[in-house]
């Protein structure tokens, strides 16, 4: 018998008793790769002690539904595409490196808040995902009164007056890797806090601490503040609502977004349960800007 | 030095491959996760690309560091490295059995493959894995690309016995997809494509190296200093840590503990960065080349198809 062809074949029957052992091997070598990841250090550092808080959801589900509702059909539905939307931000996030999205629409209450929302916690789920939710929707205060309880403290309208520190102002939520800034109470003119530069600068220094951070704004129309804040942001997520949005508007809002920046639009299709303003979860379909 | 001044314990931007120390920006640890990975599960050939500057061989180093300290505690990893493969059929073979350290007294092709093959088999006995890291590999010739991939041929059915990385700039690709060397194109199990980064995350590689070398208050570098480091340097790693080194001295040596967009200015004229970099502020799009290409239509086409595709499906 060939030599070469005697000894390999020996080789390869042994293979078969080691292949257990090096499963663990395996293991225990990418920890220590993942270990030796990018903005861990830094951010351990700035948020070992910010303040917790509790978001309003229910227990196991990693989406919010404001009826409450327990799994069902429709939950998982949305759900998966939630998953489906956060791979294809995550494949985008590879290719070109952005870090932060500002999530809007063209009218007020075409999901964009819940979207967020529910994107994020998605993506908080994933190991080494760290993300921020920045409520900049100063005026409705939507991501912010999802909260179970408002533990006070500097929010986001204090960070742009120059009222308090960037990391004050972030808080852990109760889940590990999902960290949130609130609105903070309005003020008279909220464009104006956009336009200083500390906006600018929180944006950078969040880039810095969080692997994606997602910013719930005001609509895009008839508002300065949707300009100015997207204008520190890396990438634009639009939200359109499915027989609701009208096509003067998007057109409308296509005028006011940097072309350049739009990552996607995110289609919210089926309707689930109806109730209130902006209340209501919706099984979100996603056509990437391609 | 610039040290003390600074409040650091060590340079943040002198590379080491030990990967305590490694901190790595973001494409790179995925890199670095597929690489360790394809070693590791024997998957045969793992191929790296990426542009001049963005990290190979200190991937490679680290890639080579973590396998030999973290795997197989009782077995010795059995690697060679070549960082030049600009070599004949022959001397290949040679450079090969040295860094293996296979002694081999003959000269003949024959010996030396069975000499090498046997090494391998061994190392398998013993639980071990052997690797081949090729750095540089865009310079191979097509000639000694097909004769590494017959050095794959010593494989048993279910696993390699030779684990071959080959990493290069991205011509490697293109040279790879040549019709003659289809054969090892089929074999590489898997691809890691290295990129510059975006300007978030240079900020964040730059914030995330200060810390590391023991800075704990305010950064040297603010806001209009990044922007102005990311537009000389485009994000590519090696001159960002050129860059920001010499910031460092230079702001040591002018008594500024904050460095102004000026000092990142004469350090590029310094290092001959000047005149590559496009004018104008940073707009905080990531990665300049992509957005041209993802964007081709209109933003009022999308939002309207995406509208539209919308209805039809609603009304089925």
């Amino acid at each position: 018998m060939s030599k070469f062809f005697d000894e390999t074949r020996k080789a390869q029957d042994r293979s078969l008793d080691q292949a257990k052992a090096k499963s663990a091997d395996i293991q225990r070598v990418l920890e220590s790769v993942k270990a030796s990841g990018p903005a861990t250090e830094v951010a351990n550092y700035r948020l070992e002690s910010s303040r917790k808080v509790r978001l309003a959801r229910t227990a196991e589900m990693p989406l919010i539904s404001v009826n409450g509702d327990g799994p069902n059909p429709y939950t998982q539905a949305a759900l998966e595409s939630y998953r489906a939307l956060r791979t294809r931000l995550l494949r985008q996030q590879t290719t070109s490196g952005l870090r932060s999205v500002v999530i809007s629409s063209t009218l007020a209450g075409e999901g964009k808040t819940i979207t967020t929302m529910n994107l994020a916690l998605s993506c908080s789920q994933l190991h080494d995902m760290r993300v921020l939710l920045v409520d900049a929707d100063l005026r409705t205060r939507g991501l912010t009164r999802l909260q179970k309880s408002a533990p006070g403290g500097p929010a986001l309208s204090e960070v742009l007056a120059g009222q308090a520190k960037f990391e004050d102002a972030v808080m852990a939520t109760d889940l590990p890797n999902l960290f949130m800034v609130a609105a903070g109470a309005a003020p008279a003119s909220t464009p104006e806090l956009f336009t200083g530069s500390r906006w600018k600068e929180f944006m950078g220094w969040c880039s810095e601490s969080f692997n994606l951070i997602l910013v719930d704004s005001p609509p895009i129309i008839a508002l300065a503040d949707f300009e100015l804040i997207s204008n520190a942001c890396d990438g634009i997520l639009v939200v359109v609502r499915a027989r609701s949005t009208r096509r003067e508007a998007l057109r409308k809002a296509a005028g006011q977004i940097d072309t350049k920046k739009l990552v996607g639009v995110i289609f919210n299709g089926m309707e689930g349960s109806t109730s209130g303003y902006y209340y209501y979860y919706a099984a979100p379909s996603y056509q990437e800007a391609k | 030095m610039y040290l003390a001044f600074y409040e650091l314990h060590e340079e943040p931007f002198r590379l080491t491959p030990d990967p305590r120390f490694l901190h790595l920006a973001e494409p790179h640890r995925g890199a670095l996760t597929l690489l360790v990975q394809g070693v590791m599960l024997r998957k045969g050939f793992v191929m790296m690309t990426g542009p001049v500057g963005t990290g190979k061989t200190t991937l490679l180093h680290a890639a080579l560091q973590i396998l030999h300290e973290k795997s197989f505690s009782k077995v010795k990893l059995a690697s060679a490295f070549l960082i030049n493969p600009t070599l004949s059929r022959d001397e290949f073979l040679e450079a090969l059995l040295q860094e293996f350290e296979i002694p081999c007294p003959s000269a003949s092709k024959a010996q030396r493959l069975a000499a090498l093959h046997q090494m391998l088999l061994e190392t398998q006995r013993r639980g071990g894995t052997a690797v081949l890291l090729i750095d540089e590999a865009h310079l191979l010739s097509a000639e000694l690309l097909e004769e590494i991939r017959l050095l794959s041929n010593a494989d048993t059915y279910r696993e390699k016995l030779l684990q071959i990385v080959l990493s290069g700039q991205p011509e490697l690709a293109a040279l790879v997809a040549k019709p003659e060397l289809h054969a090892l194109k089929q074999r590489i199990a898997s691809r890691c494509v290295l990129r510059a980064l975006s300007f978030p995350e240079t900020r964040a590689y730059i914030a995330e190296r200060l810390h590391a070398a023991g800075l704990r208050g305010a950064s040297p570098f603010p806001a209009p200093t990044l922007e102005a480091i990311y537009r000389y340097t485009q994000g590519v790693p090696r001159l960002i840590n050129l860059i920001c080194e010499h910031c460092l001295e230079a702001g040591f040596t002018t008594e500024r503990r904050l460095i102004g967009p000026d000092l990142v200015e004469d350090a590029a004229v310094a290092l001959d960065l000047a005149g590559t970099a496009p004018v104008g502020p940073v707009k905080n799009t990531p990665n300049g080349q992509q957005p041209e290409a993802r964007v081709p239509r209109s933003t009022v086409d999308i939002l309207i198809e995406a509208m539209r595709q919308g209805r039809a499906t609603a009304q089925e």
